[in-house]
C-alpha cells in the first residue's frame, strides 16, 4: 500500500496556480528525488503534505487514512531555509522540539545523545545556534528533523552549505533511515545526489507534473542511442566509415556515436572492425538527470 | 495543552536567562539607589565637619542655632563674646572654625542680611537650615513686637481641611497622593504595553523569517504558539516588574539604614525650597500619611494586576498580529502606528484624567478596552464607583479575547506568507477567510 496518495490537488495563492491536479504515489521505503525549476510548486507542494497549508481541492491520503494533523508526527521536515532559533543552544533547542512533539525529556534526551553522537557533534550541545556556521547548523537541523523517527522524511536542499565530508556524513544517515525503513522525500538542484540517491523521481513544472518514474527506466525512455568508443590510438577514419556511422564528435581517441534507427552496437562494432580498428571500450551514453530535467523543461516552454 | 504549556517555557526562560534582561532587572533598582545615594551626597556635601562660629550682635538669636547640629558634621558655635570683629575672630579662632556666620544689628522687620564667611561653598543643606533658622525666629520676634498673638497667626497658616465625602463614605487628605499613585501606574502600564508588546511582535517576526515557523507548525496549531508567546513574554513582564518592586524595596530600605539623616534632611529641604514653612510642611507630610493610609492599597494591587494582564493580552494580540503579517522588521513600523496610536493618546488623556477624574471624558476612556487599562488604573486611586470598574473590566476581557479571536486569524496566515508586501486590505480578507 502506498504511504501517501496524492490526488488530484490543486492549489493557488491569488492569481497563481501554484499547484494543478497533481497526483502522485509515494510507495514506503523508497527514495524519491523531486525535481523542478525556481517557483515550479515543490514547495508548495511539500507545504501540503506537511499539512502547512491544505489543497484547495482534492486528497491527500496517508498510509490509506485522510492525512490529518495527527499525523504530522510521522512525518519529518527539513525547510530549505534553515528553521532554528539563534540564541538558544544545540541541546535546548533540540529537546523543545522533541517535546512539542510528544517526547517526555528523558526520551528526548536519549534521542539526542544518540544522533549528537552518531552525526559527531556532541561537543556543540552547549553551544547557541548564532555561534555555529551554516553547514554546523544543518546538521544539528537534520537532527531536528529524524529524532522522532519519521516514516516519512522530506528533506528541502539537504546538502547546501555543508563540506564534502558533512554532505557525505548526511548522505549516508539518509540512506541508513531509508534502509531502516524510512520513506525520503527530497527536493534538491543537485542532480549527482538525485543520480547517487533516488530510485524514482518526479518532475514538476508550472504547478505540475511533468515526469515521473524509475530513474532508470526514464534514462531508458529518453536515451539519444549515444555510445562512446574508445580507440586504441588517435587516427583519422576514412570517408567510408563516416558515412555508415554518425559520428557526432572525435577527440583525440575518443568517438561519440549516435545509432541510426536500424543501427544496434554490433552493427557499428562490426563497421570499425572490418576496418581493422583496434577498439578499447565502447560505453552506452545515457542521458543524466539534469539533460532530461533541462530538456522536458524548455520542451514545455 | 501541554505543548502550549512548553512554548510558554521556552519563551519565558529563553528571555528570562538572557544577560539583558538580568541586567536590566538588577540595575535599575541599583541605579535609582545611586541616584538617590549621590543627591543626598550632593545635598550634604559641605563635606566634612563643619563648624561655624556665629556672630549675633544684637544676641537675638540666642539659642537658635543649637537645634541646628548634624551630629559631628555640622556645629554651630554661638560666640557670646559681641565685641569681636570678624578680622580679629578670623585671626584668633581660624583653627578651631571653617566659618563665620555674621548677624549685625539690625531692624528684624525690615531687610535682614546675614552675611556668612568662609573659604569654602556653602551646602544647600546647610543654608536652607540657617535661613529657616533666622527666618522663624525673626517672624516671631516681629510679630511679637507688634502684639500680634504669634499662635492665633501660626493657626491661620494653617492650610483648611477640605472633607470629602464619596459614596457616604469620609475621605480625609489631599489628591496629591492619587495623583501620584494614578499618574505611576498608567504609565507603567504604558511602558509595558509598548515594551513588551513590540517584544512579542520581535518574537513572531523572528520565527517568520528564521522559518522556524515551517519546523514548529508540523507539529504545534499556530493558535498554541502564538497564545504561548503572549502569555510567554506576559510573564517576563510580570517577574520584572515584581523584582524591580521588590528590589527597589530592599535598596531603600538600605539607603534608609545607612542614609537615613541625610534623607530626611534632603526631604526638609524639598519643602522649603519650594518655599514652604515648616508648618506647611509638617502639615503635607501629615496630609501624605494620612491619604495614604486612606488609598485602598489591595484595591489598587488587584486593579494594577488586572489592567496591566488584561490590557496586555489586549495589545499583544495586535503585535502578534502584525508581527505575522510583516516580513522584515522594517515594515513593522508603519503597521506599528494603527496600534500605538491609541495607546499614546491614553497617555495623553491620562493627564486630563487624573486633573478631573470624574469627567465624562475619563468615563468614557476608562471604559474603552483601547484606553482602559491605562485611564482606569489612573482613575482608581480616586476612589471610582464599583460598577464602574466591573463595567470597564468586563468590556476589557470580552475585547482581549475578541481581539485575540482576530489576531489569531491573521497569525494563521500571514506566519506562513513569505515574500509578498502586505497591504492592510489583505490583512482584512485573512480575517474573514
Amino acid at each position: 500500500m502506498a504511504l501517501l496518495e496524492i490526488k488530484n490537488i490543486s492549489k493557488s495563492f491569488q492569481n497563481n496556480q501554484a499547484l494543478q491536479n497533481v497526483s502522485l504515489t509515494i510507495l514506503p521505503n523508497k527514495i524519491y528525488g523531486l525535481l523542478g525549476p525556481n517557483g515550479a510548486g515543490k514547495t508548495t507542494l511539500i507545504r501540503n503534505i506537511t499539512q502547512i497549508f491544505y489543497p484547495d481541492s482534492g486528497e491527500i491520503l496517508f498510509n490509506g487514512e485522510k492525512l490529518q494533523p495527527k499525523h504530522s508526527n510521522q512525518i519529518g521536515y527539513m525547510p530549505e531555509e534553515r528553521g532554528m532559533y539563534k540564541k538558544m543552544k544545540v541541546g535546548e533547542q533540540l529537546i523543545y522540539f522533541a517535546k512539542l512533539r510528544d517526547f517526555n525529556t528523558k526520551q528526548a534526551e536519549e534521542k539526542i545523545d544518540y544522533w549528537l553522537q552518531k552525526l559527531d557533534i556532541e561537543s556543540w550541545r552547549n553551544k547557541n545556534i548564532e555561534d555555529l556556521s551554516k553547514g554546523m547548523q544543518q546538521k544539528v537541523q537534520f537532527v531536528a528533523t529524524i529524532l522522532h523517527a519519521p516514516k516519512l522524511l522530506i528533506l528541502d536542499e539537504p546538502f547546501s552549505g555543508l563540506d564534502p565530508i558533512a554532505a557525505e556524513l548526511i548522505k549516508n544517515k539518509i540512506i541508513e533511515l531509508n534502509q531502516k525503513g524510512t520513506t525520503i522525500i527530497f527536493s534538491t538542484h543537485r542532480m549527482e545526489n538525485i543520480e547517487e540517491m533516488c530510485e524514482d523521481i518526479f518532475l514538476i513544472n508550472k504547478g505540475k507534473i511533468i515526469l515521473d518514474g524509475n530513474v532508470q527506466q526514464i534514462k531508458q525512455d529518453f536515451k539519444q542511442h549515444l555510445y562512446k568508443i574508445s580507440l586504441a590510438e588517435n587516427m583519422q577514419l576514412n570517408e567510408k566509415i563516416q558515412q555508415s556511422i554518425s559520428i557526432q564528435k572525435h577527440e583525440n581517441n575518443e568517438l561519440i556515436i549516435q545509432l541510426n534507427q536500424n543501427q544496434k552496437p554490433n552493427d557499428v562494432l562490426r563497421i570499425l572492425l572490418d576496418n581493422n580498428i583496434e577498439l578499447n571500450s565502447i560505453t552506452e551514453i545515457l542521458p543524466t538527470v539534469g539533460e532530461i530535467f533541462i530538456q522536458k523543461v524548455n520542451s514545455i516552454k | 495543552m501541554r505543548k502550549v504549556w512548553y512554548i510558554i517555557q521556552r519563551e519565558y526562560l529563553s528571555r528570562v536567562r538572557k544577560r539583558s534582561f538580568i541586567l536590566l532587572t538588577l540595575l535599575l533598582p541599583v541605579l535609582v539607589g545611586v541616584f538617590t545615594v549621590v543627591m543626598v551626597k550632593i545635598a550634604t556635601s559641605s563635606g566634612e565637619k563643619l563648624q561655624i562660629a556665629v556672630l549675633d550682635e544684637s544676641h537675638l538669636f540666642q539659642d537658635k542655632f543649637r537645634g541646628l547640629d548634624v551630629g559631628e558634621t555640622l556645629r554651630f558655635d554661638y560666640l557670646l563674646d559681641t565685641t569681636l570683629s570678624y578680622e580679629k575672630l578670623k585671626k584668633t579662632y581660624a583653627e578651631k572654625y571653617d566659618a563665620f556666620l555674621y548677624i549685625p544689628k539690625m531692624d528684624v522687620a525690615k531687610n535682614v542680611e546675614v552675611t556668612y564667611y568662609s573659604s569654602s561653598e556653602l551646602g544647600t543643606v546647610t543654608q536652607t537650615r540657617i535661613e529657616k533658622a533666622i527666618s522663624e525666629e525673626r517672624r516671631k520676634i516681629v510679630l511679637e513686637n507688634n502684639k500680634y498673638d504669634v499662635e492665633i497667626i501660626d493657626q491661620l497658616d494653617k492650610d483648611i481641611t477640605l472633607n470629602k465625602i464619596i459614596n457616604n463614605e469620609k475621605k480625609q487628605g489631599n489628591s496629591d497622593i492619587s495623583s501620584l499613585i494614578g499618574y505611576l501606574c498608567g504609565m507603567l502600564i504604558y511602558i509595558f504595553l509598548i515594551v513588551y508588546g513590540a517584544m512579542v511582535m520581535r518574537g513572531v517576526t523572528e520565527e517568520k523569517t528564521n522559518r522556524i515557523i515551517e519546523v514548529l507548525i508540523t507539529s504545534v496549531k499556530p493558535f498554541q504558539l502564538m497564545i504561548g508567546k503572549i502569555v510567554g513574554i506576559g510573564a517576563v513582564g510580570l517577574t520584572q516588574f515584581i523584582l524591580w518592586a521588590i528590589f527597589t524595596m530592599i535598596v531603600q530600605t538600605g539607603l534608609q539604614l545607612v542614609y537615613g539623616n541625610e534623607l530626611m534632611a534632603l526631604q526638609s529641604m524639598n519643602a522649603s525650597s519650594q518655599a514652604m514653612q515648616m508648618s506647611e510642611a509638617k502639615q503635607l507630610a501629615f496630609n501624605l500619611t494620612t491619604s495614604l493610609a486612606d488609598v485602598d492599597i489591595p484595591r489598587i494591587v488587584f486593579s494594577f494586576i488586572f489592567y496591566f494582564i488584561f490590557g496586555y493580552l489586549f495589545y499583544a494580540a495586535q503585535f502578534a498580529a502584525v508581527g505575522a503579517a510583516v516580513n522584515e522588521d522594517t515594515d513593522a513600523q508603519s503597521f506599528m502606528f494603527p496600534i500605538t496610536i491609541p495607546i499614546i493618546i491614553s497617555i495623553v488623556l491620562m493627564s486630563v484624567t487624573i486633573q478631573q477624574p470624574s469627567s465624562n471624558t475619563a468615563i468614557w476612556s476608562s471604559m474603552v478596552p483601547f484606553s482602559s487599562s491605562i485611564i482606569m488604573m489612573a482613575r482608581i486611586p480616586f476612589h471610582v464607583a464599583w460598577w464602574q470598574q466591573i463595567l470597564s473590566m468586563f468590556i476589557l476581557v470580552i475585547s482581549s479575547l475578541g481581539m485575540i479571536y482576530v489576531a489569531a486569524k491573521i497569525y494563521r496566515i500571514g506566519i506562513l506568507t513569505q515574500g509578498k508586501k502586505i497591504t492592510f486590505k489583505e490583512i482584512g480578507k485573512w480575517i474573514f477567510y
